[in-house]
């Protein structure tokens, strides 16, 4: 690792209307090296990238570039100084080729005229470089997710940037993709790059970060070498300490065998998706379910919610159930977060108000404005979701408010089975603590819980019982106590029992 | 925890108190209806028989058939999709009462029947949409030619007449100076605002529209609200139907051609979202007056049918401009 500083940022001062996004960062990267950036959702990470790339100008503060004082105005300057993005949403043209999009905006030309075959020998190379198996006249459209990371590091790679910034890169990866990522990201280094990584995940941000900066409310509180401090330490230092202790391990060890208590799966069977047999999701507990993409996590909970055609052969307290639509599920008082809180959880052109009550007014032709009024305030205050105004849209919310509307939605409705699918995906560090500490108190409270998570601290930390889900089937059953992370994760990627 | 509600944006939340502001939140909100406003006075200065009961009422008259289908509409657009048979619809019930009177029937009991004939049509083309999932542009737009059609069969595409008095007296009459279609369509709209605003249907077909998925596994049984909204539609085109052969004494089978646009025309100008979930009757309302009142005072100014469309059309622009950079603006 050389020690020569790319950028340096000094006293960076962003406004928006009043509102300060950045107060005064001091920011560097050296090249070679991996520095993460964390923070909360609003801590100023994403401004902080939009005024290395170009998308905004500062307010105040200085932008040295390799030691001279620079101004980037515009995204073009950004890509001339040599600074890459790869953004979470992948700005790829769908309908061109692999090379077409590595030269967008500096094909290659002759008189006008495209120099095709000197554009397939570099696209070629770059790809090879990133490791990438798939020829460089594929369309984009036909790429997977990681190809199409790929694709973008790549295109850094031919012109040369000193510096990449991955914004979140991981939300969209399985496990091994993201391993693979891992590998280039390590070839791109050794190079003399310096990469920018942004990322909600500690447990990646330890395994491939050689520093961290830490972002809190338009500040940076801190500069840690990442193998000399521990995440606890790095949470503490990203939510400050605001709110409170981080929830500890659940502690309930009661039988986990009550068939009368909360959801019993004798089978839950759709061919050739999920063949589930004996799980127990019993009230007063959460129970967690984990697996690699397209193990059947969320299936299962669809198929519980009657939003997914399965053959159910399921008690819930003892009784027989088997919803055919949402409706029926929600009449039994069975309520589901779904994966996607914007597409399927939340309306975002509507109030507040209306998401809460929308589960709640199934029956009648009167108003439902004044047969409820009072529980969606009592909820939201109980859940402490933070809004102005009861008309506010539910878009205008951020990640973490938006997830407790959609939870107090089925809490409105008196639901006492949970199921969350999912349920912090794109969530930040403080909001993720808060959602569970609802959720603890829920269970708390008589609820069944089920939760599925990609993070396996996460699920540990928070449930009384694991599932493991490999291939559409429950692999193994853990107690959460006492138990290493080594032992599920086995189980998780390759689906084998070790022997105990 | 003692105060969990903080504000999320103080700066804002402080400038909403201001009395400029409230004015301002209020004047993005009803922009429609200045605009609306603003062109009735525009009316009385260019034109001194406009602001005359006898001219409202003129107005009033004309424009309440349409105003019905656009109510009907708005449901339908509500939901985020399109109705492209209204006119067709209104034709064939129009025409089939002049069908089911002259045959000796009892005059109320085919009225029921041509309103009848507007939900089953509404039901089946929305319900082949909603539950076969195929785009209901596409399913009306059958609708508008097979209908129109089988109208046209009916009659072997004359019209028909031998209208009782009783009908021909509710298409022309007036309460108290008031036009009773204008009756009828003032009662329809104020119905429907009340369904959408304090009803669950009301609540529900919001919640379709807004995010269809988020309200199917929120308990809404979606493709049933999206089929009612469509023999709501069905029933108010027919209504209108019936209405014109009552006003015109004929069942005319080339009635209505073109309404749909009118409607559509009247209920995004009015506000609502062709996307769905956003907008109102009373947007509608207001729309369907502005376009008639349009209309009226090049009426009242002697400019042929030629400008009214060209300047329908530039006004129609307008105020989808003006609407947007509001919205935008309320939106800060």
């Amino acid at each position: 690792m050389t020690n020569q500083e790319i950028v340096s940022m000094r006293g960076i001062v962003k406004r928006f209307q009043g509102v300060t996004a950045l107060d005064g960062v001091d920011f560097s990267i050296n090249a070679g090296e991996v520095m993460c950036l964390l923070g909360e959702n609003g801590a100023g990470k994403s401004t902080l990238i939009k005024i290395l790339s170009g998308s905004y100008t500062p307010d105040a503060g200085e932008i040295f570039f390799e030691g001279k004082s620079v101004t980037i105005k515009t995204p073009r300057i950004a890509t001339e100084l040599g600074i890459s993005v790869v953004h979470q949403e992948l700005d790829l043209v769908p309908d061109l080729t692999v090379a077409q999009n590595l030269f967008l905006g500096r094909t290659p030309s002759r008189f006008g005229f495209i120099k095709s075959a000197n554009m397939q020998e570099v696209a070629e190379a770059a790809i090879a470089r990133v490791g990438g198996q798939f020829s460089p006249k594929t369309k984009v459209s036909e790429l997977t997710v990681v190809q199409k990371q790929l694709t973008m590091i790549a295109r850094a790679l031919t012109i040369e940037a000193k510096l990449l910034i991955m914004d979140e890169p991981s939300a969209t990866l399985t496990a091994d993709e993201l391993q693979q990522v891992f590998r280039v990201m390590d070839e791109v280094t050794k190079a003399g790059c310096a990469i920018l990584y942004i990322s909600h995940r500690l447990d990646e941000i330890s395994q491939i970060g050689d520093r961290a900066t830490v972002l809190r409310d338009g500040k940076s509180v801190g500069v840690h070498i990442l193998a000399n401090t521990s995440q606890a330490e790095l949470i503490e230092e990203i939510i400050g300490g605001k709110r409170g202790e981080v929830a500890t391990q659940r502690s309930s060890t009661a039988a986990v065998e009550d068939k009368t208590s909360g959801l019993y799966i004798d089978r839950v069977f759709i061919p050739g998706v999920i063949d589930i047999r004996n799980v127990s999701i019993p009230r007063g507990r959460i129970t967690g379910f984990i697996g690699l993409g397209g193990a059947g996590r969320s299936t299962l909970l669809s198929a519980l919610f009657g939003s997914e055609r399965a053959l159910r052969e399921v008690t819930l307290d003892g009784q027989p159930y088997d919803p055919h639509s949402p409706r029926q599920a929600i009449a039994r008082r069975v309520g589901l977060v779904p994966e996607d809180r914007k597409t399927q959880g939340l309306m975002v052109g509507r109030s507040i108000w209306h998401n809460m009550i929308i589960a709640f007014n199934k029956k009648g032709f009167g108003t439902a404005k004044q047969r409820s009024f009072s529980k969606p305030k009592e909820t939201a205050l109980a859940l402490g979701v933070r809004f102005h105004d009861f008309s506010q849209l539910g878009g205008q919310l951020s990640g973490g408010n938006q997830q407790k509307v959609v939870l107090s939605k089925w809490l409105v409705n008196e639901s006492n089975v949970l199921l969350l699918d999912e349920p912090t995906r794109g969530l930040d560090v403080g909001a993720k603590v808060e959602l569970f500490n609802e959720v603890h108190k829920i269970a708390d409270s008589g609820a069944a819980v089920a939760v599925t998570s990609s993070e396996l601290p996460e699920v540990m930390m928070h449930c009384d019982t694991i599932y493991v889900l490999y291939e559409g089937q429950v692999k193994e059953f853990f107690v959460t106590q006492g138990l290493s992370a080594e032992d599920i994760l086995h189980v998780v990627i390759t689906g084998e029992v070790r022997n105990a | 925890m003692n105060n969990p509600i903080v504000t999320q944006q103080p700066i804002e939340a402080r400038a909403t108190t201001g009395l400029m502001v409230v004015a301002k939140r209020y004047l993005v909100k009803y922009n429609l209806l200045l605009i609306f406003v603003l062109l009735c006075v525009v009316g009385s200065i260019v034109s001194p028989n406009f602001a005359t009961t006898a001219n409202i009422t003129n107005v009033l008259q004309q424009t309440s058939l349409v105003g019905i289908v656009s109510i009907g509409m708005t449901f339908v657009i509500l939901t985020g999709n399109i109705d492209l048979s209204v006119g067709s619809v209104a034709a064939f019930a129009g025409m089939i009462i002049a069908i089911f009177v002259n045959d000796g029937m009892n005059l109320w009991l085919s009225v029921l029947l041509g309103i009848l004939c507007g939900v089953i049509s509404g039901a089946v083309l929305g319900g082949l949409s909603a539950f076969l999932t195929v785009p209901s542009f596409m399913t009306t737009l059958a609708g508008l030619v097979g209908i129109r059609g089988a109208t046209y069969l009916l009659s072997d595409g004359v019209p028909v007449s031998g209208i009782p008095d009783v009908l021909t007296n509710i298409g022309t009459g007036r309460v108290g100076g008031i036009p009773d279609v204008g009756i009828i369509f003032i009662s329809i709209a104020i119905l429907a605002a009340v369904a959408l605003r304090f009803t669950v249907f009301g609540e529900h077909l919001y919640a379709t529209g807004s995010n269809e998925v988020a309200a199917r596994l929120s308990g809404v049984n979606t493709k049933l609200i999206v089929a009612s909204a469509f023999a709501i539609c069905g029933a108010l085109a027919a209504v209108a139907g019936v209405l014109l052969t009552a006003r015109l004494t004929v069942g005319q089978p080339t009635a209505y051609v073109g309404l749909e646009l009118d409607a559509i025309a009247a209920v995004v100008l009015g506000g609502t979202s062709l996307f769905g979930g956003r907008g109102g009757v009373f947007g509608t309302v207001i729309a369907v007056f502005m376009l008639a009142v349009i209309r009226n005072v090049f009426n009242l100014m002697g400019l042929g049918s030629f400008y009214q469309m060209v300047i329908t059309g530039v006004v129609l622009i307008i105020a989808l401009v003006l609407n947007r950079i509001a919205e935008n603006r309320g939106k800060r």
